[in-house]
């Protein structure tokens, strides 16, 4: 028998209803099968899916990161030139010629061979045509073994922190490693180097300045073996810079703040002080984040008691993967950043807890601030305790003029020798107190470990051009304009 | 076949099932923890020498974040504004004070909407009055502020004072107060017999505002105000996350 | 005739020689590298002279082309003028691929009437550096022993 149309709408109609009660008999079962819960179902919405963390914010690798800090190259007739890594080809190389690929064919030979030398033999075989990374920060020769190649041999478990990787013309088929504690090591390359002398070759013969030991300058009374251009012709120049947010712009702090505590920020309390200082809390202090009105911000947290600590390269790839969660090394705005490795430190809480210190780079030439680091990150116990980050955001073109020459380094610390030497004494960096102004040149020439130029700068957000001189072994940097000699500020570590 | 009655019939069937499904889910309890007897705290509590003077409250009655602004006083500024206001006539009673009191809020520019007096004190010539921040029934721990009459004259504002502004839109699921005395007697304050005086649901600040900074604006969390022994005081989150 | 030329072109000779050492050195000034009567051995020198006092100074640098009896001091560079507005500034100045020689630092004080009123020396030789030489510095011995050490370790283990 023929249906009519209505009575063709009433059927079809009962199919959908037999459908969608069908459906919801399903999912019914389904919640007493896996046992959910009303809760579950009331505090779900779409602010669950997005936690506020960053997915995916830049930060490198470790194997980019703990590179050395510089390269020094002498043809040994007197003088080094210095070479910052992305300028030279002289660690990785896709023909397999850098430094780091000799250290990794070195260390996948078998049998390894790494013997102890004296500094005597260190020095002469370096003499010559030659070039040294040096590393500005602690690594355990063991870690950039595992970094370079993927595995440490037992016998570098010997060596302390690499201080320098050094590879002469003189002896193609070694390597050279000084550690900190003062000792020499050679290792065995199974084949020479001979792509990587003919390279420093030519650097060699570069219109770089030329650096000489300071106590070249100084005469035989001095004894420092720091590095000091005799000359130099800079294309550096003052430029503004921008903090990293506005304390004021309530959306932008919370965004970042949102960062650090993802699903549980609703229960955060939040302290808006006078000063403009932000500070969110979680619990009774568990964790801490304050947004302060320089643009830094601070995040605390109690490390629980019953995990374990982790390895220093461990402990890195926790410290990257915080980091990129939170935003990796750009601005609030999303301008990346170029961070480098300005120091680490093993064990730092007794309990094998590892710490790193980021700083930031403009160009090839460091950008640093007279107050505080771009990042400072602590890992303790396999978590992230402690991180603070200082980030301004900049245009790396206006960093850059016509090039002028630089006042002469050794003059800058004759200028101001009594400057450097008045903060150490206030400081309480000195040992000892000078008696006359001779004595005091000499004081402050003996305490300086390092002498580089790059950008700093201050409250006024103006990055300056300046020289860079850091002594009592790492524990002060004084600043001076690099054309002028100036005093600009100075900073303790 | 007679498929239309097939389907009418599996129509019928299909809502039974549901419908009853739906019922054994919500009488569970919406696959909630089973809630705990309060008899059971009560008996605990006696064995570990914690004895309640009080009832235990229900649910806490509106979880949600309260934001709150801070409110300076100034001396000299209370100072200038008393000049101008009228004093009280000489034998009013508490009423009188409170209104005299709220008139002079308002003529300082606070908001009166959730200002609360909770005592009036006398002594001599002086009139004390004793104020909370109370938003639906619920204290703000721990602003308090006191006017201070003399000679019928509002002569002091003083405290430390916070203004609601506002609540926020989410709702969370609170911890019963039951589980928040069971969350004390694991974080026992002190050893020795314990006497709860009270358990009341409040708005907590927190103790990690420091009154010398000088803040504009702070969280104030739901919490569990528990005052024990002689007149001391713990505060739990009543908030599961 | 002979005589009387002979005397002369000795005189010459002698206010030639002498006039490096007519005036007095600077009390003020210290040629601190290279330090007098010292031998270096690279190519590249860097000359560096401490100056104590605000001042003008014009510094050269000599070799001497002839012998030790008979010097004759040649200009590697003469007359590089530096004022200092500092009481302590240094000199410095970097120069590439010396040659084996003797050579001498000359640093006048320039007084007020644009004339040299104290001269300060040093003298200093630069020989041909010898190359670093890998079995030199490592006794091949030492290597060889030790390599078979490890190769010994690693079959028979430690």
């Amino acid at each position: 028998m023929e249906r009519t149309p209505r009575e063709n709408l009433i059927e079809k109609t009962k199919t959908v209803i037999i459908v969608v009660l069908s459906v919801c008999m399903v999912l019914l079962l389904c919640f007493f099968w896996l046992n959910i819960s009303l809760k579950d179902i009331k505090s779900f919405s779409i602010d669950s899916l997005t936690s506020g963390e960053v997915d995916g914010g830049n930060m490198p690798e470790a194997k980019a990161l703990f590179v050395p800090s510089r390269f020094a190259v002498t043809d040994g007739t007197g003088g080094d030139r210095l070479f910052d890594i992305g300028s030279v080809a002289c660690w990785r190389t896709e023909a397999g010629t850098g430094m780091a690929d000799l250290l990794e064919a070195s260390l996948n030979t078998k049998p390894f061979f790494v013997e102890e030398i004296t500094k005597e033999q260190y020095d002469k075989i370096l003499d010559t045509l030659s070039v040294k990374a040096v590393f500005d920060y602690k690594l355990r020769f063991a870690d950039l073994c595992t970094l370079v190649s993927g595995n440490a041999p037992a016998e570098v478990e010997q060596v302390g922190a690499i201080e320098e990787l050094s590879f002469s013309t003189a002896s193609e088929g070694s390597l050279f490693v000084k550690d900190d504690r003062g000792k020499y090591y050679r290792l065995l390359l199974p084949e020479r180097g001979g792509y990587l002398s003919s390279y420093i070759e030519t650097l060699s013969q570069s219109e770089k300045e030329l650096y000489f030991p300071i106590d070249s300058y100084l005469g035989e009374t001095a004894v420092n073996k720091t590095l000091v251009p005799i000359e130099l012709y800079a294309e550096l120049q003052d430029f503004k810079v921008n903090r990293d947010f506005d304390a004021k712009n309530r959306e932008t702090i919370d965004g970042l703040a949102k960062r650090f505590f993802s699903e549980s920020f609703d229960f955060v309390r939040k302290i808006e002080e006078e000063s403009g200082r932000t500070v969110y809390m979680y619990g009774y202090g568990q964790r801490i984040l304050i947004a302060d009105v320089d643009g830094t911000l601070e995040y605390k947290k109690e490390a629980s008691d019953d995990s374990a600590s982790v390895s220093f390269l461990e402990a890195f790839k926790i410290a990257r993967t915080f980091i990129k969660a939170q935003g990796g090394v750009a601005t609030a705005s999303g301008d990346e950043l170029q961070p480098y490795i300005k120091s680490t430190e093993y064990n730092f809480d007794g309990n094998g807890g590892s710490r790193f210190v980021f700083g930031l780079k403009c160009g090839e030439y460091r950008l640093l601030n007279d107050s505080s680091d771009a990042i400072v990150i602590e890992v303790s116990k396999g978590q992230v305790t402690y991180f603070k980050r200082s980030f301004v955001s900049f245009d790396e073109k206006s960093a850059v003029g016509h090039p002028l020459e630089a006042m002469a380094a050794i003059n800058v610390i004759a200028k101001n020798y009594k400057e450097i030497y008045n903060i150490m004494t206030e400081n309480v960096l000195l040992k000892e107190d000078a008696a006359g102004e001779d004595a005091e040149f000499e004081i402050v020439t003996d305490a300086i470990t390092e002498i580089s130029y790059g950008y700093v700068y201050g409250d006024d957000n103006v990055a300056r051009s300046a020289w860079i001189i850091t002594c009592a072994n790492g524990g002060l940097e004084v600043y001076f304009s690099l054309y002028e000699g100036e005093f600009l500020s100075y900073r303790v570590q | 076949m007679d498929w239309t009655r097939a389907k009418t019939i599996l129509i019928a069937a299909l809502l039974m099932t549901n419908l009853f499904l739906v019922l054994m889910y919500v009488s569970d309890g919406g696959g909630d923890e089973i809630g705990i007897d309060c008899d059971d705290v009560v008996t605990l509590l006696e064995t570990k020498n914690i004895f309640l003077e009080t009832e235990i409250p229900g649910t806490f009655p509106a979880a949600e974040v309260l934001t709150v602004n801070h409110i300076e006083f100034k001396d000299d500024e209370i100072a200038a504004l008393t000049e101008a206001v009228k004093a009280v006539p000489a034998g009013a009673d508490d009423r009188e004070y409170i209104k005299s009191a709220k008139e002079f809020f308002e003529y300082m520019g606070l908001s009166c909407d959730y200002l609360y007096c909770t005592d009036v004190q006398r002594d001599g010539d002086t009139v004390a009055l004793e104020y909370k921040t109370r938003v639906d029934d619920i204290d703000v721990e721990v602003s308090h502020m006191v006017c201070t009459f003399k000679n019928n004259k509002i002569q002091s504002v003083s405290g430390n004072w916070f203004e609601s502004q506002r609540l926020s839109k989410k709702k969370f699921e609170a911890l019963p107060a039951v589980e928040a005395l069971l969350s004390f007697v694991s974080d026992r304050p002190e050893q020795g017999p314990i006497t709860i005086k009270d358990i009341e649901p409040v708005y907590w600040i927190g103790d990690e505002y420091n009154e010398d900074v000088g803040f504009l604006s702070v969280t104030a969390l739901p919490a569990w105000k528990i005052t024990y022994n002689d007149e001391k005081t713990v505060y739990i989150d009543a908030f599961k996350i | 005739m002979r005589k009387i030329v002979a005397l002369i072109v000795m005189a010459a000779m002698l206010l030639v020689n002498t006039s490096f050492a007519f005036a007095a050195a600077d009390p003020y000034i210290t040629i601190v590298n290279p330090a007098n009567e010292t031998t270096i051995t690279s190519g590249n020198l860097l000359v560096s002279v401490k100056i104590s006092k605000k001042a003008t100074v014009k510094v050269s640098l000599y070799k001497n082309t002839g012998t030790d009896a008979a010097p004759a001091w040649q200009a590697v560079f003469a007359n590089d003028s530096f004022t200092t507005k500092s009481n302590l500034s240094f000199y410095t100045r970097k120069v590439e691929n010396v040659s084996s020689g003797k050579y001498r630092i000359k640093v006048d004080t320039i007084g007020s009437n644009g004339t040299a009123v104290y001269s300060t020396y040093s003298n200093v030789t630069v020989k041909e550096k010898a190359g670093a030489d890998e079995k030199a510095v490592f006794n091949s011995n030492t290597g060889a022993a030790t390599f078979l050490q490890s190769l010994l370790q690693s079959i028979f283990g430690s």
